[in-house]
Parts: structure tokens; sequence; C-alpha cells
């Protein structure tokens, strides 16, 4: 399916991500949420192709829309399929060799990611919760500052000798 | 079998984008989508239900171990018997805690005109999406949609979503959410809705009506949902504005933080509720001897 990302290693983010979202319910009392379906997506549209990556990047955000409980399905797999393209497209771009890079680049994603979701739920509820609208920012904040070491250490075990400004 | 559509990346996009789309409206026209929203409980349900059981296990992992290192710091037997004792008295006490959570459930049970069922919450959605549980009881349990959830200290819920084995729980403190209420002193009529701050907002109270802070607020039972007289929380304070009515916000009385286990009313049938009205016995199980 890819060029250097097998079905089974899919397979495991979408079962980490089932995973971990529900553990990190646990979380959530003290003020942590970290997107880790934005994360697991970033670092697949590395090593795919666009059309790829938005496939995976939907399939991402319908396994946190099950596992996440969001108020509708299809939330997080719409805004995450445009972001993948968005993530595909960014990589290729810029420069990301250490985490604060990368930290910057989720930082951005999520913050789009979450605008999406807070205009779908505006456009499609009579009553959007405003907590979400408040909570945007700093989900993205959390979502960079966790995110972006993990994103780095992923990176370097699958290739640990390349980083994203290698890529062609 | 994607690998060809990487030339045509936007007609990827787009079509995925309609997809999504479709399944967001589907669920959104005249409330249909449950489903849905079922099927994808039963689907969580088995990750929810494993981390949960891990989770446990891993705390008394960790305690266990702690307590281990703390055993061999400590190097001497008076010491590891005080420790003994103390695990001793730790669990019994927590026996206790969960005898007298047992014997308030019992209680709520005994008074009410519904058969109950106890669940315990195996996941918590996020504050912002509105704090929504799930609960380890679903269809199979007899739970259906819209049946109250409360615990001994009043009214948690309403049961959202019902899957097989687990149900997605509302709670009152959701902005989404309204309970038909009652002012304890007063007796006036109004509705409590969630604030994104985690209180309650009392809505409706006619500014003739006095309200002071501490002032209980109770289910109406005008609602069709909760019974009547359960306590939802209290006043914490109240504004005179300008518009037609006061601004009352009401503190719960369940801290939505540590509830663990719940219990959840299924409405009797019929003919058992006319047989107790008729002064009856009733057995446990709701049928009479």
């Amino acid at each position: 399916m890819s060029r250097s990302l097998r079905k089974r290693e899919i397979l495991v983010l979408v079962a980490g991500i089932m995973l971990l979202q529900t553990l990190s319910s646990a979380l959530f009392k003290a003020g942590f949420y970290v997107d880790l379906a934005l994360v697991f997506v970033v670092y697949a549209s590395r090593y795919l192709g666009p059309a790829e990556s938005t496939v995976i990047g939907c399939l991402f955000g319908l396994t946190q829309d099950i596992t996440g409980l969001q108020p509708l399905l299809g939330l997080n797999g719409f805004s995450k399929t445009a972001v993948a393209l968005v993530a595909f497209l960014l990589i290729r771009k810029l420069v990301l060799s250490d985490f604060w890079s990368k930290s910057l680049l989720l930082l951005f994603l999520s913050i789009i990611d979450g605008f999406i979701i807070l205009l779908l739920m505006t456009l499609l509820t009579s009553d959007p919760p405003s907590a979400l609208a408040n909570s945007v920012v700093s989900r993205a904040a959390m979502t960079a500052l966790l995110g972006g070491p993990l994103l780095y250490f992923l990176d370097k075990i699958k290739s640990p000798e390349k980083d994203f400004s290698q890529i062609e | 079998m994607i690998a060809p559509l990487n030339n045509r990346p936007l007609l990827c996009l787009t079509l995925l984008l309609v997809a999504n789309l479709l399944l967001l409206s589907f669920q959104v026209q005249n409330g249909r989508g449950k489903s849905l929203a079922s099927a994808s409980l039963a689907i969580e349900a088995p990750a929810a239900n494993m981390l949960n059981f891990l989770r446990s296990n891993a705390v008394d992992f960790f305690r266990r171990y702690i307590d281990l290192v703390d055993t061999e710091t400590s190097n001497q037997s008076l010491r590891l018997e005080n420790r003994r004792l103390l695990l001793e008295i730790k669990r019994l006490l927590s026996l206790t805690e969960a005898a007298k959570r047992i014997k308030n459930f019992d209680r709520l049970a005994s008074i009410s005109d519904f058969d109950t069922t106890t669940a315990s919450v195996i996941q918590r959605g996020p504050p912002f999406l509105g704090s929504v549980m799930v609960v380890n009881a679903g269809r199979n349990q007899g739970i259906r949609e819209n049946s109250a959830v409360i615990v001994p200290e009043g009214v948690v819920g309403r049961i959202q979503t019902s899957g097989l084995w687990t149900s997605r729980v509302e709670p009152i403190i959701n902005p989404q959410a309204a309970v038909g209420a009652v002012l304890g002193g007063s007796r006036n009529l109004g509705v409590i809705r969630g604030d994104v701050d985690g209180s309650l907002r009392l809505h409706y109270i006619p500014h003739s009506v006095e309200v002071a802070a501490g002032d209980t607020v109770l289910t109406s039972g005008m609602d069709g949902i909760y019974p009547k007289g359960l306590p939802i929380g209290r006043v914490a304070s109240v504004k005179h504005g300008n518009e037609i009515h006061q601004k009352i916000r009401v503190d719960p009385t369940v801290d939505f933080n540590r509830i663990e286990e719940t219990l959840i009313l299924r409405a009797r049938p019929l003919n058992d509720l006319k047989d107790r009205q008729n002064g009856k016995e009733i057995t446990a199980s709701g049928k009479t001897p």
C-alpha cells in the first residue's frame, strides 16, 4: 500500500489510537488532552502518497470518533481527512529536523483541526458547545507539547538516520 | 489499491469529505443515527472494558510495588508487621466504605418505583465535550435510552445511547441537558440546564419568588425522565438582572469527578405499579409473591 509504511504498521497505529485515546480519558480530569490521532496522521503522512494520506487521515479520524466519545460520528473523520493532506504538503515543504519544529507543525495542524470541528458543530447543531471553542488552543498546545516528542521518537524508530528534512 | 489515486489527490479528498459529510448529515437529520451511535458503542466497549480492567490492575500493581519498596527500606520486622496491619486496616476501611455504598444503593432501590441496575463508570469524556460517561450496562441488562441515572447523592443524568453491553450517559452538567426542577422551599417549577463551568443554571424562576443561597433544588418529575424529589443541587448564587427571570446558579450535589458506581432506573411494568399501589408486597425482582 505504501512505500515504507506497511499495512501491519497502520493497524498497529489504529489500535494505538483506540487504546491510548480511551486510556487518556483518565487524564482529562487533570486537563490533559493529546490528539493522538493527529500525531499519527502526521507520522503516516510522511511515508504515504497524498491520496493514501487522506484515506489514512479519514480512517484514524473515524477511529477517534468511535473511541473518543465524540458527539457525532464523522467529525474527526472529516477534519483529519483535510488535515492529512495539509500535513502531507507541509512535511514536504518544511525542514522539520528536531522535535520543536515538529511541535510547531502539530500546533498549527491541531488548530486547523479544532476550527474545522468547531465549524462543523456550528453548522450541524443548533447549540454548539462553547467549551469546545474555548478548548481549541489549549488542546493544540497540549498536543504540540506532548505530540512533538512522540512524533520525533516514532520517526527515529522508523528511520533512525533520516528525518523530515530528507524527504524528496 | 489506493496508490493509483495518488496522482489525483483532490478527487480522493473530495470523495472522503463528502462521505463524512453524508455520515454527519445522516446523524443530524431528525435525530436519526441512533443505530450508528449504538454500533460505535459496541465497537468501543471491548476496548473500554479491557482498559478499565488494565487500569485497575495497574493501580494495584503500583500500590504493591510501592509497598514493597517501603518494606525493603524499613528492614525491620516490627515495621513489617506494622505495615501489614496498616494494609489490613485500609482493606477493611475500603470494605466498610463499599458496604455503606451498597447499603445506600439498596435504600435508593427500595424507595423507588423503578427496577434498578447498578453500573460502573468505565470511561469518561473530556469536559469540553460535555463530560459524557460510559457505563458497563446496556440493552442486554434492560437499559433503554432516557433511563435516569442516579447515585445516593442525587441525579447524575440520563442514558443517551444504549449499546448491547455499555451505555452512554449524558450528565446533567452537560450544556445540552435539561431537567425539570422544583425549588425545595417555594416549590416553584423551573428547568435546570448544565453550564460550561460544570455548574448548573436554574431557569424560568420569576423575580417575585424569593430564592436564597443554600436552597435545595429537586427534580419535579415533569420531564418524564427523572422521578420526582431527587436532589439535584443547592442554590449557589442569585442575580436579579434586567431579564424576565432570575439568574440562579446551582452547585450539583453530585461530584461528577468521583462517580464510580451508578444506579440506573428502569420503569417497572404497569401491572407491578398497580400491585404496588394496591398495597401488595413486591419482591426484589419486581414480582408479587
